[in-house]
């Protein structure tokens, strides 16, 4: 697969001088973990971060339609409001 | 069937195919960065930069919209609204942080910095955290729907200050696609980010809509549970 270099930026960089790509922070580790480990970790925990979000919710809301079918019943069956 | 749940599985079936196409595109079909934007790990972006800017973003403003909604009706089916966006403010925020994190590791070497824009992402994602916690340990009273509705127009606020905070205040953030940017230096690259927006945006629609679902569930459980209690029943 072929790599890409970035584009020439469109317009000088501003006074502020914002890096245009990434630049290692002082004090940060030696040792670099690989590209691959990296990209996979990610989507692990991107998706296992939706997953779990979608899971509880599922779950929740079947429990709920239950007990509110459950209790919808219940109600029906009471005697009225007593005036 | 009904309506809504038949327009439900439509989005949820559609959402699925742009996923499973955006995904063959990153990982079979887009070429890799340079390897000072981190080589292969780059391809983290196209789910990281989408899950800011139509998950999290999308959630907050979802958010504000519904609880100064709320604030100014005081319907209870706004207020689920503002609830489940609230909730899916966290999940996104979650995703930007964690992946952020990883991607950091390896472009910067280290986990986390206090970069401004880092930080007041961070304090954003803890507000909603605080208007979820609020919402789920209180009574669900008038009161305490308010308070919850004023902190998420109040949260909001923050959006602004995290886009414009790296031009403000500089930090580690690197300047791609804002003006002045180096770019993504190949149009196919630009092409599978678009797509990673509508995939990320109509994901966040279906999580809002399933929370609201569940907070108006819990909402009608309520009320049933009070019927209950007037008309003489000790446990609904």
């Amino acid at each position: 697969m072929q790599t890409i270099e970035p584009a020439a930026p469109a317009t000088p960089p501003s006074s502020s001088a914002l890096p245009d790509g990434f630049v290692k922070v002082e004090g940060g580790a030696s040792k670099q973990i690989s590209e691959t480990t990296s990209l996979m970790v990610a989507y692990s925990a991107i998706w296992l971060i939706l997953m779990a979000f979608t899971f509880v919710t599922f779950r929740a809301l079947r429990s709920l339609r239950a007990h509110a079918e459950r209790a919808d019943k219940a109600v029906r069956q009471l005697p009225p409001t007593p005036r | 069937m009904k309506a809504s749940n038949w327009a439900f599985e439509a989005l949820l079936a559609v959402t699925a195919v742009i996923f499973a196409y955006l995904i063959a595109q990153i990982f079979f079909f887009l070429p890799n960065a340079q390897l000072s934007a981190g080589g292969i790990a780059q391809k983290i972006f196209y789910f990281h930069f989408p899950s800011i800017f139509c998950g999290f973003f999308l959630s907050i403003f979802v958010c504000f919209a519904a609880s100064a909604g709320y604030l100014t009706t005081g319907s209870d089916g706004v207020n689920s609204l503002a609830r489940g966006a609230g909730d899916c403010a966290v999940a996104f925020g979650g995703v930007m942080l964690v992946s952020g994190m990883i991607w950091a590791r390896r472009a910067w070497g280290i986990w986390w910095t206090w970069d401004p824009q880092l930080t007041t992402a961070l304090l954003t994602v803890l507000i909603y955290l605080a208007i979820v916690i609020l919402r789920a340990f209180s009574p669900d009273g008038t009161a305490e729907r308010r308070f919850a509705a004023a902190l998420g127009v109040l949260g909001a606020v923050n959006v602004p200050i995290i886009r414009y905070s790296v031009q403000k205040w500089g930090g580690n953030h690197p300047v791609v696609l804002r003006k002045g940017g180096a770019g993504l230096g190949d149009p196919a690259m630009l092409d599978a980010l678009r797509i990673a927006f509508v995939a990320m945006a109509l994901l966040c629609i279906l999580f809002i809509w399933l929370r609201t679902d569940h907070h108006v569930l819990r909402s009608r459980l309520a009320l049933i549970e009070e019927e209950a209690l007037s008309r003489g029943a000790v446990d609904a």
